[in-house]
């Protein structure tokens, strides 16, 4: 039988656009805890997928090994094609971790260029790209401000700003609205997803929030602790562009409510 | 009427001159100097205490004014000798923390000796010292040095080795070079620290000079330091002019704590909590 050749291609693009594949990883800390156990796990290019699950469960632990931080004991990791250690790997990348972690000695503009700056990019490129992106996380009244001067919200904007003055294609967060308020945490979701749109960037997002992970996320991914593995996949039915009435629609809870089973178990 | 607040802090509110807030840090205390001066004015009227066992705070004045061009002259030695060792203990004492916060085998190795210098008491180092480098300002500078520089190791040793981990991470992420990790992120990080160090140091480095040419100072060919001036006027039973050699070796240690102090402001005043100015 010949195969369908249009099939083919589609396949084919499919595989291309597979960014991240983790396939069949084991975890082992140094005192022989099983930190991760059989972790299969494939993100398309301009997915949103969060990892959700109790503390210890090792979901920071699988973000920082996809991020190149960490070594795996089995299993293979791809990003964007390659090792995650690779620089075809990190030049596509950025991480934003549960703290802003800002340098404090620089104003936010020269926190912002700090990636470019390490990157080796032209100087004379940073000016056009920084003020964009700064706009775009609505911190461009306060370029020249230094991070103390800020509040935790705003610190996180930059934090944010600074994952995507490279446009990266694959943006890995860590927790990082685990410290701030509701209200503010609810309007950085809105503001993330709006970023995502424009930007067209792919994220995986650390949570042990279920609302924040079903608002932001087209998949759930639940882990359970000791060892760490994937218990379920949960699909938020509901497109994008999503708003804060999407909080309110029957989709909404009934992601929530799937989610929160799935902890249960 | 007890409730009334009686304070000459300025409100919040209203706009304090400048004159008055210079007021209230200082009225405090010059008030003590005040009440310290006449204690002891008021001991040796009652007990009659010779003068070279204990001059009045007049005598002191006048051996003070007296024995002006003495004493700077002395000073000044003392602080060519505390410049030097000030500058020689920050780039030991730093070059050597980088070596102890790049390995964590040679901190654990070398660590235990660098407190057991610092444990031993230079007066047991001291002999050594001049018998390798003679009488004189060389010995000088270097028992200054032994005693300074181990708050700017220990200082700048625990700020390098403190940076956090996810900033470490940052940089990896992004590629850094270990040059561009080491100027970029270490060195600023350990800033504060080395500021506490040096702050430290630098009264230090005035204390080891003066205990330096007590010991060491004879060789000077006639010259010597405040060291040597209280030596010799102790020696004489010359008590007032102890007593001022006294109060200009503060006054020099003092200066020299500002200037770094100011230093440390200037280089930190934008970003750290400790040069930052507070609203509230």
């Amino acid at each position: 039988m010949t195969a369908n050749p249009i099939r083919e291609t589609e396949l084919q693009t499919l595989d291309a656009k597979r960014l991240v594949q983790v396939k069949d990883v084991n975890k082992r800390y140094g005192n022989g805890t099983l930190a991760l156990e059989g972790i299969n796990l494939e993100v398309r290019e301009g997915e949103l997928i969060s990892l959700v699950g109790p503390s210890g469960c090792g979901k920071s632990t699988l973000l920082r090994i996809i991020a190149g931080l960490g070594d795996v004991s089995d299993g293979l990791i791809t990003v964007n094609g390659a090792a995650p250690t690779s620089v075809q790997a990190r030049g596509s990348t950025a991480f934003v971790f549960q703290e802003a972690t800002l340098l404090p000695w620089r104003t936010v503009r020269a926190n912002v260029e700090l990636p470019l700056e390490l990157q080796g990019v032209p100087k004379a490129n940073w000016k056009a790209v920084v003020d964009e992106t700064l706009e775009l996380v609505g911190l461009n009244q306060f370029d020249k401000a230094f991070p103390r001067e800020l509040s935790g919200g705003m610190r996180m904007r930059v934090s944010i700003a600074r994952a995507l003055v490279t446009r990266p294609k694959l943006i890995l967060m860590d927790e990082p609205f685990g410290a701030l308020d509701e209200i503010t945490r609810q309007k950085l979701n809105s503001d993330l997803l709006r970023l995502k749109e424009i930007l067209g960037a792919t994220v995986i997002f650390v949570t042990h929030n279920v609302f924040e992970a079903v608002f932001l996320s087209s998949r759930i991914a639940i882990m359970s602790a000791r060892p760490g593995r994937f218990v379920r996949e949960v699909s938020v039915n509901a497109p994008y562009p999503r708003d804060a009435t999407f909080r309110g629609s029957p989709e909404f809870g009934q992601a929530v409510m799937e989610t929160v089973q799935s902890l249960e178990h | 009427m007890a409730t009334q607040k009686v304070s000459v802090l300025p409100q919040i509110s209203s706009e304090p001159s400048a004159l008055s807030k210079w007021f209230s840090r200082s009225m405090p205390p010059i008030l003590a100097l005040v009440v310290f001066l006449l204690l002891w004015q008021g001991v040796i009227l009652v007990s009659g205490l010779k003068r070279f066992v204990l001059p009045s705070p007049m005598d002191v004045v006048q051996a003070f004014i007296e024995k002006a061009p003495d004493l700077l002259e002395a000073a000044s030695f003392t602080l060519r000798s505390s410049s030097i060792a000030f500058v020689l203990v920050i780039f030991l004492g730093t070059a050597l923390s980088f070596v102890l916060a790049s390995n964590k085998f040679i901190e654990k190795a070398l660590y235990p000796y660098a407190v057991m210098l610092q444990s031993t008491p230079v007066i047991a180092l001291a002999p050594i010292i001049i018998i390798w480098f003679g009488l004189g300002f060389g010995s000088i500078v270097v028992i200054s040095v032994i005693i300074a520089i181990f708050a700017v190791v220990a200082n700048t040793t625990q700020g390098l080795i403190s940076v956090e981990n996810n900033l470490q991470n940052l940089f990896k992420l992004y590629g850094a070079s270990s040059n561009q990790t080491l100027l970029k992120l270490r060195l600023p990080f350990a800033l504060p620290y080395m500021v506490t160090g040096w702050r430290i140091a630098s009264a230090q480095v005035v204390i080891g000079s003066i205990v330096g040419e007590y010991m060491a100072g004879a060789g000077g060919g006639g010259q010597g330091g405040l060291g040597l001036v209280i030596a010799a006027s102790s020696a004489r039973l010359q008590t007032s002019y102890l007593f001022a050699s006294a109060l200009t070796s503060a006054l020099m240690g003092v200066g020299f704590f500002l200037l770094v102090n100011f230093i440390g402001h200037l280089l930190l005043r934008n970003w750290h909590e400790s040069a930052v100015q507070h609203e509230n």
